[in-house]
């Protein structure tokens, strides 16, 4: 049944009824609703896995505390914005490397710096390159809808602990806050089997969650590990592309908010005969790069629209080796659908 | 006959510190009193950075290797999950006190039941000798050359103190676990009343935390390498400085382990 | 006529934890430990035990198990060799 939900309300409802089971968080705006809503369905009867609901008091603790959640086997999850997540950094960066897997949400907002509360979506590069010293990889979703969002959630639960990894969910201030129509159920609840766990010997074999290799050789088997795991990651990826069937003038390139502002665009340029399409990653990392170069070999030109100064366009001109064209929108301002539609030519 | 072995320990399980260091002596009764108290198969280590970090080779229990200063952060959302495990994590001085000193703030007024062992040797150890929030005023280390300068610095940080304002602790005690030099007029003895009283202490806070408090035990031991001592000066150090400036003393005993 | 004294107690030590610091050499009060002229894997020389000590016999103690930090000094126990009683 459809209905009417805030972002915020419905990623928290989508996360509690997934399977989660310890939520860590620390307020931040715009993310800090998550949090209260997830709050407020903490002991109802229809969820007795939700365990644990704790306000840490830094984003350092919520990070730690994450991955104590994650070393013992335990679905975990917190909701941060920018400055936050540069605090977490370490954190993800242990995680990564010890295989403890929990799931962050990213609410961007204007930054660098203190920035404003406004959407962007300037963290791009920051959770693509490393987040986290060290070469850090983590999985990164990045849904367009609140719906999306949901599934997102739920399917960020799933991957992290198959892959015993940290999954960013990349959203912004304007997703988490807008007002928008549902209708998702999670279809199973996420109980992973965790015999790596550190919940004590048991009387078997003891499990260790470690990250430190003093020698060269022991840490270089733990970096190939990782990257090893990196390439079966790769068969996650996923994307969309909206109106690419054959030959294209223009292909817009776009995440989140500005993804759906695109959409409309490719719609306006199609009724003017203008053979526009976009290509919509939803696995930001790992990103799909057999569609990206087969709807990109298509394309006359390529147009990423993004809100900040060109940071998806970077990864793309990376992988396609091609030139991207940026519609940059900074400070805060969300893409107008004339102005994405002019910048075809 | 066969030896006594301890479950807890590997059988040929090395301690790699430095000669002297009572780092190890700290772990051999982590060791004896997770057997004592029959909890070695539900006990849970979150080692820190620092010399803890090389307590994973020797005990042979689940581990988690925490960032610098993040243990009590990470014990508290595991035990929070695990309720019926034994959750307890070895710190530095430095570790706790200087880069660790929120998280340690925040879980102690949390209460959550841990048991936090902190080695204070009054110096970053692993790193080489620089000066811990806890060096006594004008000792010399690689970043204080002449002296600890409290005028800048600040006088040294005392974890009992600082801790005793949080009502929900249960255990709070410092110990000497460096064992007394005693001089007679041809040689040197040791005294083991110091060794004892440190398996104590540690017993003592496993115990606490099995009636579900929280407990912290501050362990005043050497570093005769970074000191640049003998290991016999080293001692001397200990039990000339360092007890003036941190006293053993007991600052909480909710449960009224220590008596029993 | 040639009688051998075993003392009540023995000190079992694993040599390969030795870092030769020395403290149970000089906590004994009857000196019953002192420093190998050998090695051990780690290049230390290690700590070896001798029942008649220069003061006397091993009484069982337990100070050098008790302030060994290698856990080296694995345990200290009556020694089944002893002589008990003729």
């Amino acid at each position: 049944m459809k209905r009417l939900i805030m972002g915020a309300k419905a990623i928290a409802e989508a996360a509690v009824s997934s399977g989660l089971e310890a939520y860590f968080g620390y307020p931040i705006t715009p993310s800090s609703e998550i949090m209260e809503n997830i709050s407020v369905l903490y002991g109802e009867r229809k969820y007795p896995w939700f365990k644990v609901f704790l306000q840490s008091a830094s984003e350092i603790e919520s990070v730690n505390m994450l991955f104590g959640a994650g070393a013992a086997g335990y679905v975990s999850m917190t909701a941060t914005s920018g400055p936050g997540l540069s605090l977490m950094a370490e954190g993800i960066s242990y995680a990564y490397a010890s295989e403890a897997p929990f799931l962050i949400i990213d609410v961007n907002r204007g930054g660098p710096g203190l920035g404003n509360v406004a959407p962007e979506q300037s963290d791009i590069s920051f959770v693509l390159n490393s987040l986290g010293h060290g070469g850090v990889k983590p999985i990164v979703l990045a849904p367009h809808t609140v719906q999306e969002s949901m599934e997102h959630v739920h399917k960020g639960f799933e991957l992290a602990f198959t892959y015993r990894i940290p999954v960013i969910l990349l959203t912004d201030a304007l997703i988490v806050h807008m007002y928008d129509t549902v209708e998702w159920e999670p279809p199973y609840i996420v109980k992973p089997k965790v015999d790596w766990a550190a919940r004590g010997r048991n009387y078997g074999q003891r499990h260790i969650i470690n990250s430190i290799y003093l020698d060269p050789p022991e840490l270089k088997a733990n970096k190939e590990r990782l990257l090893q795991k990196q390439k079966e990651i790769e068969k996650i990826a996923e994307s969309e592309c909206f109106m690419c069937n054959d030959y294209l003038d223009v292909l817009y390139i776009a995440i989140g908010i500005s993804a759906r502002i695109s959409k409309e665009a490719v719609l306006k340029l199609r009724e003017n005969g203008i053979k526009a399409g976009l290509f919509r990653p939803i696995t930001l990392s790992p990103l799909d790069k057999d569609n990206l170069l087969k709807y990109s070999s298509r394309a006359e030109k390529m147009v990423s629209v993004e809100m900040n100064e060109g940071q998806l366009a970077q990864e793309i001109m990376r992988i396609t080796r091609r030139d991207v064209d940026v519609l940059p929108y900074l400070g805060g301002y969300i893409p107008d659908v004339e102005e994405v539609a002019e910048a075809w030519k | 006959m066969e030896v006594k072995q301890f479950s807890s320990i590997y059988e040929n399980g090395i301690t790699t510190y430095c000669p002297g260091c009572e780092h190890g002596l700290l772990l051999k009764f982590i060791g004896m009193a997770l057997d004592e108290l029959g909890i070695t198969e539900k006990a849970i280590m979150v080692g820190s950075v620092g010399c803890s970090t090389l307590a994973y080779k020797f005990l042979n229990v689940d581990y988690v290797q925490a960032p610098h200063g993040r243990a009590p952060a990470i014990m508290s959302a595991i035990k929070l999950l695990e309720k019926d495990k034994v959750v307890f994590g070895i710190q530095g001085d430095g570790d706790a006190l200087s880069i660790g000193i929120a998280e340690l703030i925040h879980a102690a007024n949390r209460g959550i039941p841990i048991t936090v062992f902190m080695y204070n040797n009054m110096v970053f150890g692993m790193t080489g000798g620089q000066m811990a929030p806890t060096t006594p005023e004008g000792m010399k280390t690689t970043t204080t050359p002449f002296g600890r300068d409290i005028k800048q610095m600040g006088p040294p940080l005392d974890a009992c103190k600082i801790l005793s304002a949080f009502p929900q602790i249960s255990y709070l005690k410092r110990v000497v676990i460096t064992p007394k030099p005693i001089f007679t007029k041809d040689r040197v003895m040791y005294s083991s009343k110091e060794a004892m009283d440190s398996y104590k202490a540690v017993l003592n806070a496993f115990k606490t935390q099995l009636m579900g408090g929280f407990s912290f035990v501050e362990f005043i031991g050497t570093c005769n390498v970074n000191w640049k001592m003998t290991i016999l000066d080293s001692k001397k150090y200990v039990h000339d400085v360092g007890v003036k400036v941190y006293p053993p003393a007991l600052c909480r005993d909710a449960f009224g382990v220590d008596k029993r | 006529m040639y009688q051998v004294v075993h003392s009540k107690w023995e000190v079992i030590i694993n040599k390969e934890r030795c870092k030769g610091c020395e403290i149970c050499i000089n906590a004994c009060p009857q000196q019953n430990l002192s420093l190998s002229e050998n090695v051990n894997s780690q290049g230390y020389h290690y700590v070896e035990f001798s029942e008649m000590g220069k003061k006397g016999e091993c009484t069982g103690c337990k100070i050098c198990w008790w302030v060994c930090p290698e856990y080296a000094i694995l345990e200290v126990r009556k020694n089944e060799k002893a002589d008990y009683g003729s």
